[in-house]
């Protein structure tokens, strides 16, 4: 397969995640406009109802729903989603202020449970039902038995308020994101580590591992140049779905670290009706879990020549 | 080949009792099995069970501490919260929901992702990019935030739990079963049977779901707990189960506005959700042995 | 008072008139309690920079035609507010005025101030004081649409030409002062001299009429920009043009009252003209120049604000009373969502202060060195409102129209059972509306009334009324917004289910309840809150009213509409006040509501620090009242 094949898969990938982001704004703007009036949001108890049909044409939400629709569609391929409701400002400007802040934390959280995941899942393969493999299994456990906000108060607790080692939040220096990440990462390592020891076990146990052994291949070199590569393969998998429920996961840890994400305003702006805000930044999530997935996608026949990308 | 493996297995694979469990596995198991199974009777009889009503509501009696600290009594084992609940009661009611949570979410989400997964890797083409569409919408909705909306024009109940649940977990069986589809219909084993004339059904069921159930139970058994803390997610957002209802999550959450006063009302639901993913992972562990085709090759 | 109720064209008129007889009068029985201290307050107070004194001010109300340049800048100097205090009057009439009520905490008040002011030495000046904040999100022009609700922007940077006096809670001259004119169908605004914006640039009446325009959506200056007017509806009392008099003078048409508390005068921020023409909206939207009490230096999204001492701030420490020049040098938003982790900042140290907190978090506090426990006044009492204009049962019946039915479910919930469990024990029952001071129900009044926790009674009310098997109603509650209504909500859905009141209980933010709450047809319990105003004119318009924007529990045969009527046409003062206590006391006889109680807000702070609002909530729009003390 050539570079002009790859290219090929790249662009259908490319447009087909394109069309997916497309149906998934859909979806928001028609299940949120359908159900919501942001109105009430900036009114008080003694405004009127003419005054609300007021502001209701001011900010384009009267109407058939289907015309809003038409509208916004048409507003939004001219790359105009409106301004904020609560700002006035940009809505595009102020999520993108914002997605560096979740970029940074998600790609700290990412690396986090990959140097702490993947490693300990090796370790506890080769040498199961050792103390360290049971060490790595309980560590994975208790990462996923945790409720990652209450994870995070209790670190907030004993690392900054007991030892005062690091800030109780906000966002700054690097001693800032020590903690959501830590909050953030654990359960996505704990899901690269199981992943990375039971492919491990499995492909230790494959015959052209026994095969290398049986030429005489140093036990280093199986491991890394062969079985690691097989291994990966779902834990590459894995972490395609995790980028989502990362995502998901900043919600929540932005929150209680008050980290000026892009989860805490999505937050924000889906409980005070904030449309504008709210649509860009489905837009700005739902693209970067697509472009996560695809290159996950394209990384198969790399990590795994056997695969031939789309399956042809 | 059957020899080779079971001389390259660990040492303690093969000192096995008569069913075909390690000695040191049953000991482990046996308490596992014991908590699963206390969870699942105390999920299913819980009204039986339960000395008192989950959400009765006794203010006089409100951040009881538990038997072992000063100040606690028999009355209440675990203690009271907030609002005087029992919390034994409510532990063990809320054992129900997280057993009709676990026990719908994960046989419907795996149901729906594993057939989607297997038809598309199987079918290629037209059928592989539609599911896989459907697929990467899921994945493409930021999960939460799409269940804040729904909380919010629904209002928030166990069945709307239920249904969000699904709808985030189905799909990361299907891209995992189709990404090992795609894998296991290049080999020898699989294309000799289609050589041979087995139905695509035949090879599907009885050639290539053998060899990623593994996977399956694996990717099962990792969603347990995760099943449990996206219900305990939604009720910190303030969108999961009715007020009022006792769930783990919901419990956790309410405790977290005491827990610089109180310790036992988040927990003693924090360690009920750690007993059951940790015996869920052991017996996933057991499974996984059991079900892995090699392995039972080997017996 | 001198006032004659001369002949009045129209109502709304005839209202604002009464409104202003009334301030008048107040402004009289206040400064008396003020006087009854001696001649150190008196002395003390005569210092202002924007009080004036004059015994004549009542005087002048019933000729304020259009006057002359020179006798406008006389009226401000001897009409100035009929707020303000005007001592001699007030000291010969102390001892015999002293008797009233409201007097008293004004005299224990006065007292405070002159401890304060002993204590200028005492004060930390150089300190730098981090609040901690659930958010801080927005734009930074004030008058951008939602931009006006930000707590954390609005009222710590912005001024508005009137505010609330923080012990009469009448509104008193901030920047300015106003004048009726025109038998009551324009305003006179004189500003008063010394206010610059915080670029150096003097705050004039084109500012006012500025201000105005822009927020009524008819600025000349940018017809073609994309403002939207947000706030139109603040403004809509405004019916003509706005013109400027003088430097500091506007005249502005108006068709209600804008100087009633809570109206157009207290809460329209002023804008720059000078500033927003130059810049234009968008950029004036990021960087918002403001002529308040402190002066932003940045602001960083959900992260942090900054702000700094306005050195220049005309109204200085001399009124304790009221927003003036701030004490500490600097001021930090630091935002922390979740409140457990405020708390936890103020415990590291970051912070100084929590101002909303819930009381389970810093309880444990409360004797503990090092920290004080804030206990505010909650915002309002809490009420479930039964809705009676639509049926709730299947067969078209709706028992809460019974008032046996409403009697039962107020006998059935233990309200003080609820508030001393959840409570600070600081808690007392609500009955319904208006304050005491504003013809609320008085204690001796609602003693005998009280409808006391009683099972078996509410049994029997229930099987008299044919509901011995009770009924099912959904219940509608807030969540989030203020503490403890969950809780609340649980504990009451509880004991309504004793009597056989079986509840759905349903909770949502609030702007989502209330926009079910103001379609008006949908059945079942409403838990909301009254009186958010200090008078509760708006509240009775809004809820009690038939017709009203919220009034879901109408009572069209119980005589309540009359009285709503009759107060609000009500021009002399204690007729007003009269009506209004006949109101308080008909609204809770009629048990047109399940009546609970007004909860306590509370918060944190470290004990360096001394943050007095006489009374008030203290909240983001209070913090230059944060006075750091030397250690």
């Amino acid at each position: 397969m050539g570079a002009n094949g790859l290219w090929t898969i790249f662009l259908s990938r490319l447009l087909q995640g394109m069309l997916v982001v497309f149906l998934v704004v859909s979806i928001v703007f028609l299940v949120s406009r359908a159900a919501r009036d942001p109105i009430e949001y900036l009114t008080t108890d003694e405004t009127t109802e003419e005054e609300k049909e007021l502001l209701r044409e001011q900010f384009g939400l009267s109407g058939p729903l289907g015309k809003q629709y038409v509208d916004f569609l048409v507003n939004a391929v001219q790359l105009d989603l409106g301004n904020s409701f609560i700002s006035d400002l940009p809505a595009m400007e102020e999520v993108l202020n914002r997605a560096s802040k979740t970029l940074q934390l998600g790609v700290a959280a990412l690396l986090f449970s990959l140097v702490l995941g993947i490693p300990l899942g090796i370790i506890a393969a080769l040498r199961r039902a050792s103390p360290s493999d049971w060490f790595a299994r309980l560590l994975a456990v208790l990462g996923q038995a945790t409720p990652n906000f209450w994870l995070g108060l209790m670190l907030i607790f004993f690392f900054a308020v007991q030892l005062d080692w690091f800030p109780t939040g906000g966002s700054g220096g690097i001693e800032h994101i020590v903690l959501p990440t830590i909050t953030l990462g654990l359960l996505t390592s704990a899901a690269a580590m199981r992943l990375t020891r039971s492919r491990m076990i499995d492909v230790m146990n494959t015959d052209f591992v026994r095969t290398a052994r049986a030429k005489g291949l140093r036990e280093s070199t199986i491991i890394w140049r062969h079985a690691l590569r097989h291994a990966i393969l779902p834990v590459a998998t894995i972490l395609g779905i995790q980028v989502g429920r990362l995502i998901a996961g900043t919600v929540i840890v932005e929150q209680v670290f008050a980290w000026p994400g892009i989860g805490r305003l999505m937050l924000h702006t889906i409980t005070v009706g904030d449309f504008p805000v709210m649509i860009a930044g489905i837009l700005v999530i739902s693209s970067a879990i697509v472009v996560a997935n695809i290159l996950v996608d394209l990384s198969y026949p790399i990590i795994d020549p056997r695969i031939r990308a789309g399956g042809q | 080949m059957a020899s080779q493996a079971a001389s390259q297995a660990p040492e303690f694979e093969r000192r096995s009792s008569a069913w075909g469990i390690s000695w040191r596995r049953a000991a482990l198991l046996a308490p596992s099995g014991i908590i699963l199974g206390l969870f699942f009777v105390a999920g299913v009889f819980a009204d039986l069970i339960s000395a008192y009503d989950p959400e009765k509501i006794v203010l006089v009696d409100r951040l009881i501490p538990p038997v072992m600290e000063e100040g606690g009594s028999w009355d209440h084992p675990l203690g009271t919260d907030n609002l005087g609940r029992d919390i034994l009661a409510r532990v063990i009611y809320g054992a129900r929901v997280s057993l009709l949570v676990v026990g719908i979410c994960i046989p419907a989400s795996a149901l729906i992702g594993v057939l989607t997964g297997l038809i598309a890797g199987w079918r290629l083409g037209w059928a592989d990019r539609i599911l896989m569409r459907l697929v990467d919408i899921q994945l493409a909705l930021p999960a939460i935030l799409f269940a804040l909306l729904i909380a919010v024009v629904f209002g928030s109940s166990l069945r709307n739990v239920i249904l969000i649940i699904i709808i985030f977990t189905w799909s990361s069986y299907a891209r995992l079963v189709r990404a090992d589809v795609l894998s296991l219909r290049e080999q020898e084993f699989v294309t000799a049977a289609q050589a041979s004339g087995a139905s695509d059904k035949r090879v599907l069921f009885r050639h290539i779901l053998p060899n990623i159930l593994n996977t399956i139970v694996i990717m099962a058994t990792l969603e347990v707990p995760s099943v449990i803390l996206i219900e305990a997610a939604l009720s910190f957002l303030n969108i999961g189960v009715a007020p009022g209802t006792a769930s783990w999550g919901a419990m956790i959450s309410e405790g977290r506005n005491f827990m610089t006063i109180a310790w036992w009302p988040i927990w003693m639901p924090g360690i009920a959700i750690l007993l059951v993913s940790l015996t869920g992972n052991l017996m996933g562990d057991w499974l996984r042995d059991t079900l892995d085709p090699r392995l039972r090759n080997v017996r | 008072m001198t006032e004659q109720p001369s002949t009045l064209p129209e109502r709304q008129h005839g209202w604002q008139r009464m409104r202003r007889t009334r301030l008048s009068r107040r402004a009289l029985i206040r400064a008396s309690g003020r006087a009854g201290v001696g001649a150190a307050g008196l002395a003390l107070v005569g210092c202002g920079d924007d009080d004036d004194d004059s015994a004549a001010q009542v005087q002048q109300q019933d000729q304020p035609q259009s006057v002359s340049q020179a006798q406008q800048q006389e009226q401000q100097q001897s009409q100035s507010m009929q707020q303000d205090q005007p001592q001699q009057q007030a000291q010969a009439d102390a001892q015999a005025q002293q008797a009233d009520g409201q007097d008293q905490p004004q005299a224990a008040q006065q007292q405070q101030e002159v401890v304060d002011l002993s204590r200028e030495g005492d004060t930390d000046w150089e300190r730098s004081v981090t609040v901690a904040v659930p958010n801080a999100v927005g734009g930074l022009d004030v008058q951008g649409p939602g931009n006006y609700t930000l707590k954390w922007n609005g009222p710590l940077h912005f001024d508005r030409l009137l505010q609330y006096d923080l012990v009469t809670r009448e509104i008193v001259p901030n920047v300015g002062n106003f004048e009726w004119i025109e038998d009551f169908t324009a305003l006179l605004w004189h500003l008063n001299p010394g206010h610059a914006w915080h670029d150096g640039a003097p705050l004039t009446a084109e500012d006012i009429k500025f201000s105005i325009d822009r927020a009524a959506g008819n600025a000349a200056y940018n017809e073609s920009g994309s403002y939207e007017t947000g706030v139109a509806y603040i403004v809509s009392a405004v019916n003509g043009e706005v013109s400027v008099v003088d430097d500091l003078t506007a005249r502005v048409p108006v068709n209600t009252d804008v100087t009633a508390p809570g109206s157009t005068g207290t809460t329209l921020p002023l804008v720059p003209k000078h500033r927003i023409e130059e810049i234009g909206d968008e950029a004036y939207n990021r960087e918002g120049l403001a002529s308040g009490p402190f002066q932003m230096v940045s602001y960083e999204p959900d992260i942090a604000v900054r702000s700094v001492r306005n050195d220049n701030y005309p109204i200085g420490y001399e009124n304790l009373n009221r927003q003036h020049r701030p004490w500490v040098k600097e001021v930090v938003q630091s935002v922390r969502p979740e409140p457990v982790a405020r708390l936890a900042a103020i415990q590291a140290g970051e912070a100084d202060v929590a101002p909303s907190l819930e009381w389970e978090l810093v309880q444990e506090f409360v004797n503990e060195p090092g920290y004080e426990v804030l206990f505010d006044p909650g915002c309002c009492p809490h009420t479930i409102f039964p809705n009676t204009r639509v049926p709730l049962l299947e067969d078209g019946s709706n028992p809460y129209r019974d008032i046996r039915v409403r009697m039962a479910m107020n006998h059935a919930v233990d309200v003080e059972t609820i508030y001393n469990a959840l409570g600070t024990g600081r808690e007392q029952r609500a009955y319904g509306i208006g304050t005491r001071q504003l013809g609320g129900m008085q204690p001796e009044q609602s003693g005998p009334l009280t409808m006391q926790y009683d099972v078996a009674m509410a049994l029997q009310l229930m099987d008299a009324a044919g509901y011995a098997d009770g009924f099912e109603s959904d219940f509608y509650g807030t969540a989030g917004f203020f503490s403890a209504t969950d809780q609340i909500a649980l504990s009451v859905q509880q004991y309504l289910d004793e009597v056989g009141i079986r509840t759905n209980l349903q909770l949502d933010p609030l702007p989502d309840f209330r926009a079910r709450m103001a379609q008006l047809d949908v059945p079942g319990l409403h838990y909301y809150f009254t009186n958010q105003s200090p008078d509760p004119f708006q509240m009775i318009n809004a809820e009690v009213s038939i017709g009203g924007t919220l009034t879901v529990a109408e009572y069209p045969d119980s005589g309540i509409q009359e009285l709503v009527e009759a107060q609000r046409s009500e021009f002399d003062p204690e007729q007003r006040r009269a009506r209004l206590n006949e109101l308080a006391q008909l609204i809770y006889t009629n048990a047109s509501w399940l009546f609970l109680y007004e909860t306590i807000g509370t918060g944190i702070m470290r004990d360096d620090l001394e943050w007095d609002m006489k009374g008030n909530a203290r909240d983001y729009g209070g913090l230059w009242g944060i006075r750091p003390l030397l250690t």
